[in-house]
């Protein structure tokens, strides 16, 4: 893959604008053309001013008129078409390359970065960089290129007219200073809006339980402070395209002014003033953009280093001093709150975490993964609250690997022994079935059993599941560890899982008691274990009272 | 859709802010006669030269403070109609807010437990459409308007000057003006389609943003990005098309000016100039309307754009009126409980592709204030459905709840939404499914901001009774991070907050694992303390916690096979008895 986000913002610009040269090339030929052609009109409009006055109206060939309509329509289309399709494309490759680097890091790597803020990132800050790349650069050459066309040809009219344009000139300037002082106000509003979003996601995921506990009316009265502020800081923010925008009307006005008197005291024509009053309008539609220049590459840059920093940590390597990959997958040595311990993994058995909450088995279930990942050997996790996609189960079973006949018909053997056809009357169907945002249509129990059914078909050698059973019954537990258990095609499969209950321990073959500050505080066989008075036995004792 | 139509614009109306609109009507008055005197005045400038003396100078002053007056006029109007649209944002907003928080998404047909909007589409209606209003403002799309009237009445004025070229002219502009609007219309269609297709891909891009962190740990084959890239890709196709005629439109505006220029050729053997002066205000007025009419296409496309989103607002709105509502009750009075009688006939879920046919039959339930009954049974023996009709995640009219009180007899079956709102507000629920707030722990209890001597008295009790809590060692001001939550302490923070709330009934859906023994008798504690005040039905995992009940139900295949205490149950029910030994079994 290309890995354009590697770059910095100038170096990436620069490779961007060589990848797409032939569209470039294109876009400023046309930019140059339409300039070239609009800047006929002054002078047309002045000879007809002329040629009216001096009744030699029927000479102006009418044609002239029209055809300059059409040059004008064609070469300004494409130089939009060829500067925005460049922009669009190069969106949609940042957007792939992010996505597919976000899911091919270690998670631990963004873990400060909640969902809302990976959604910024992949979403605004890339549409802002297609906003960058697309508007500011075509801005900047119409500018660029306007100015080189239609210097030259003032001056060679009348050099004192070049002058007259400073008052325009000054009110742009003036206006850009405006727009660029409220620009804090826009950003403080972009971040109150963020927050607006972020509180609706928030009321979005409790609305059931506001309902249930009647505080709509006070939830209505957050929303409404927290929306009331942004758009109270929005108000004030456009309060500078409320003075500025005027502006450019009194630099219009002085400068024709100027030219006025500059007709009066150079006793020119009367004509003379229709050519630089033309002049003006033409000039004024690429100056109007100079502002919105800066304020966009503005945004574009934050937003590249928004999606930079966000990269950056991605591509940090899981520390070396973290792992120790010289022992054997069996024998990880993980780090536990300040300690390293050393567990003892049986090999294609059931080995089982237990402890108190909060005791870290769900992180040494985790760290496990990251050293097997390391290893590179085929493993699958599933957390406590495992994640469904807005798909199919089918879908969600499979993920993005290949669904052989062979290999559909075992989902629907296992979707039988989880206990999962109750979803549906036949089995089709339920692979068939949506299960909505966050696999939202089911049940936490059900949604969880799908995802360990993910785990058995995806031809892993490690499965981690971290409390596998937490929302179902005993024995549906019972039921489905059994299967699991004689079944002939995971045999060869190590599992490891983390359990607060004595019948998913009775079913495993080896135990690991952990403890927040002694770490590992026995293990053993199963056999050996269970009803020998041992420290284990007493760990399930108290939880029986 | 065709009554939204008709009525999008009254949606712009606030009828309290009559100040700020007389504000932009006066403004648009002053531009009108601005307007109306300055191809006079243009003129004048053009004539001075052949006259001697100041007249030139005259002229100029003249021209000099029109254009002052014009900045002030324009200055008044963007601030008043800013300000308006902030008003108005804020009402739509909460508006939509409101009509959504307090619609039950649960009751849409075939859909049960499901929200009928998902999160990007509460997202995109609430927020990104009014968007489209904001970018009106931010874009400067409502000084289309005052400058539109200023061009009337330039125009007007100059008919004054030279009736058949003002008249031509005006007719010329009016046609463009015409031909731009109707495009503008086709534009909006392609705009609304750019908008799905952003829509699609922002949820997309939700949908696969959660589930990084979790699919990185298995074999996923990229998953997200072959999910991503359909959208990507459908998103970059609507643009680009979008792109082909927002440019060209553009383009046809900017070729304006050399086809009016021609026009003045072709009328001018009708027109009668002679003057230059009149020739040159003329050719100044066409600059000067140019703008306008140019502007006339960007700007009306994005008042489309912000007309497609307030229509698909209002749509929503609409949409949100066609499901029952709950309402604001603050106030609501919790009622002195006397009984409560759960009848089903028999309840199925709507047919839907895919379901399982599954009923509940013959359910009948009678249960006293400050009793505890107990729910049990093997999975998809029916009682989440139980709970979940009691708890109304699930209307039915075929399940009826006759609710007795000191205050009168409450009978609520599905079809009569007056009653619903009346019962729902005496159930409260602690389940899975209850939300954990990322805010402080008080806020969690009480759903309400602020300190009340209730809560802390609260507080303390169970702080004394409820040795976890000390020893978790959580205050009512820290703030709750629901992801370093394990599952029972969310249980508990919800189990707390149906406490503090004492409604008389009180449905506990208990989790069937990932406590351990502390947190066990917590809960067990907290469910007690629950029991004091209310009626109390909890779906049991474990023996525990029923024991004590006044009354089990042993659910199996949707109905009631036995009732009766766990002592009783224990010498008379087979399945119970079964139940209980396969419990032990895996214990």
């Amino acid at each position: 893959m290309h890995y354009r986000l590697n770059r910095r913002f100038i170096p990436w610009l620069i490779a961007h604008t060589f990848e797409y040269w032939y569209y470039y090339i294109g876009a400023l030929f046309s930019l140059y053309m339409l300039h070239f052609f609009s800047s006929e009109i002054p002078i047309m409009a002045k000879n007809l001013g002329d040629m009216a006055m001096s009744n030699r109206l029927g000479e102006i060939e009418i044609i002239d008129f029209f055809l300059l309509a059409i040059y004008i329509l064609i070469f300004r289309t494409l130089s939009r078409l060829l500067f925005f399709y460049p922009a669009r494309i190069q969106q949609k490759n940042l957007r792939m390359e992010l996505v597919n680097r976000l899911e091919n890091s270690f998670p631990r790597n963004y873990k400060h970065y909640n969902e809302g803020m990976i959604f910024q990132t992949l979403y605004n800050d890339l549409n802002r960089i297609r906003g960058f790349v697309g508007f500011a650069l075509l801005q900047f050459g119409n500018i660029v290129i306007a100015g080189t066309i239609f210097i030259p040809k003032i001056t060679s009219f009348n050099s004192d007219f070049l002058l007259a344009f400073t008052p325009l000139l000054g009110c742009v300037i003036m206006f850009s200073i405006l727009i660029y002082f409220f620009q804090p106000f826009v950003k403080r509003g972009m971040d109150e809006y963020a927050q607006v979003q972020n509180f609706l996601i928030e009321s979005y995921e409790a609305k059931k339980t506001i309902q249930n506990y009647h505080s709509e009316e006070d939830f209505f009265n957050f929303f409404n402070e927290k929306s009331n502020k942004e758009l109270k800081t929005f108000f004030i923010s456009t309060m500078g395209r409320v003075f500025s925008f005027p502006l450019i009307k009194i630099g219009v006005g002085a400068s024709l002014i100027w030219a006025a008197i500059i007709v009066k005291n150079d006793n020119l024509n009367a004509s003379d003033l229709i050519f630089f009053s033309s002049f003006l309008f033409l000039i004024l539609e690429p100056l109007m953009f100079l502002s919105w220049i800066g304020i966009v590459t503005s945004q574009g840059y934050a937003g590249w280093s928004r999606i930079k920093e966000l990269t950056a940590t991605l591509e940090k390597e899981i520390e070396d001093d973290f792992f120790d990959l010289s022992n054997p997958v069996e024998k990880p040595e993980l780090p536990l709150w300040g300690n390293k311990i050393q567990l003892n993994i049986s090999s294609k058995k059931w080995t089982v975490l237990i402890g108190e909450t909060g005791c870290g088995k769900s992180w040494c279930l985790e760290k496990y993964a990251e050293l097997l990942h390391l290893h590179k050997v085929k493993y699958s996790f599933i957390h406590q609250e495992p994640y469904l996609y807005n798909d199919t189960v089918e879908g969600n079973i499979f993920l993005g690997q290949e669904r052989t006949p062979e290999k559909i018909e075992l989902v629907k053997v296992y979707l039988q022994e989880f206990g999962l056809d109750v979803l549906s009357d036949n089995l089709d169907s339920l692979l068939a079935m949506e299960l909505g945002e966050n696999g939202k249509r089911v049940s936490g129990g059900q949604a969880k059993r799908i995802a360990l059914i993910r785990s058995l078909v995806c031809e892993a050698d490690y499965i981690l599941w971290d409390d596998p059973f937490s929302s179902v019954d005993l024995i549906l537990e019972n039921q489905i560890i059994n299967k699991v258990k004689n079944d002939e095609r995971l045999k060869g499969i190590t599992f490891v899982v983390s359990s607060h209950r004595l019948s998913t321990v009775r079913s495993s073959d080896y135990i690991i008691f952990l403890d927040k500050k002694e770490g590992i505080i026995d293990q053993g066989l199963q056999a050996d274990k269970i009803n020998k008075g041992t420290l284990i036995d007493e760990f399930f004792k108290k939880q029986l009272v | 859709m065709n009554s939204s139509k008709n009525n999008w614009s009254s949606y712009l109306y606030l009828r309290d802010q009559k100040f700020l609109i007389v504000l932009i009507g006066i403004s648009l008055i002053a531009s009108a006669y601005l307007g109306f005197i300055t191809p006079g005045i243009i003129k004048d400038l053009y004539q001075s030269y052949s006259l001697p003396g100041d007249a030139t100078m005259n002229a100029i002053w003249l021209l000099g403070s029109l254009f002052i007056a014009e900045y002030f006029v324009a200055l008044v109007y963007q601030t008043a109609i800013n300000k308006y649209v902030q008003k108005l944002l804020s009402h739509i907003r909460s508006k939509s807010y409101k009509e959504w928080m307090l619609s039950i998404e649960t009751a849409g047909k075939g859909q049960y437990g499901d929200h009928k909007y998902p999160m990007g589409e509460v997202l995109s209606r609430i927020l990104t459409d009014t968007e489209a209003v904001i970018e009106m403002v931010s874009t400067g799309s409502f000084k289309i308007f005052i400058d539109f009237t200023f061009i009337i009445s330039c125009l007007i004025g100059f008919i004054n000057l030279n009736t058949v070229s003002g008249t031509a002219l005006i007719i010329a502009e009016v046609l463009a003006c015409i031909i731009l609007i109707l495009g503008s219309k086709k534009m909006a269609v392609v705009y609304m389609e750019v908008r799905k297709s952003t829509g699609i891909m922002s949820r997309v891009i939700a949908n696969i943003s959660g589930g990084f962190r979790f699919s990185f740990f298995h074999p996923h084959d990229n998953y997200a990005s072959k999910t991503g890239y359909d959208s990507f890709e459908d998103f970059l196709n609507k643009q680009l098309k979008a792109n082909i005629w927002d440019a060209s439109y553009f383009s046809l505006a900017e070729s304006l000016f050399p086809i009016l220029l021609a026009l003045l050729v072709l009328i001018f053997p009708y027109s009668g100039i002679v003057e230059m002066a009149v020739l040159a205000a003329i050719v100044d007025l066409i600059q000067r309307s140019i703008s306008p009419i140019k502007e006339v296409s960007g700007k009306i496309s994005s008042i489309q754009r912000a007309r497609t989103g307030i229509i698909r607002i209002e749509e929503f709105n609409e949409d949100l009126q066609t499901l029952p509502k709950t309402v604001f009750d603050s106030n609501s009075k919790n009622v002195k409980l006397e009984s409560l009688v759960v009848k089903v006939k028999e309840f199925s879920y709507p047919i839907k592709e895919g379901n399982k046919p599954f009923s509940l039959k013959d359910i009948y339930v009678e249960a006293l204030p400050g009793q505890l009954i107990g729910i049990v049974g093997q999975s998809g023996c029916g009682k989440s459905t139980l709970l979940k009709l009691l708890s109304t995640d699930i209307i039915s009219e075929s399940a009826e709840i006759q609710l007795k009180s000191q205050s009168g007899v409450l009978n609520f079956s599905g079809s009569n939404l007056e009653s619903l709102l009346e019962y729902k507000s005496q159930v409260s629920i602690v389940s899975q499914d209850s939300h954990v707030f990322s805010s402080d722990l008080q806020f969690n209890i009480t759903m309400k901001k602020g300190d009340s001597k209730e809560f802390h008295d609260f507080w303390d009790r169970v702080s004394l009774e409820i040795p976890y809590i000390k020893a978790w060692g959580i205050s009512p001001n820290d703030s709750i991070n629901p992801k370093t939550l394990s599952l029972g302490q969310k249980q508990l923070i919800s189990a707390l907050r149906s406490c503090f709330l004492t409604k008389p009934i009180v449905l506990f859906d208990e989790i069937s694992s990932g406590l351990d023994s502390d947190l066990e008798e917590a809960l067990r504690k907290l469910v007690l303390l629950i029991q004091e005040n209310s009626l109390t039905f909890i779906v049991a995992h474990r023996i525990e916690t029923i024991t004590n009940a006044q009354q089990i139900l042993v659910m199996d295949q949707g109905t009631i096979v036995d009732r009766g205490t766990h002592v009783d149950l224990l010498k008379t029910s087979a399945p119970y008895q079964e139940f209980i030994s396969q419990l032990n079994k895996v214990h």
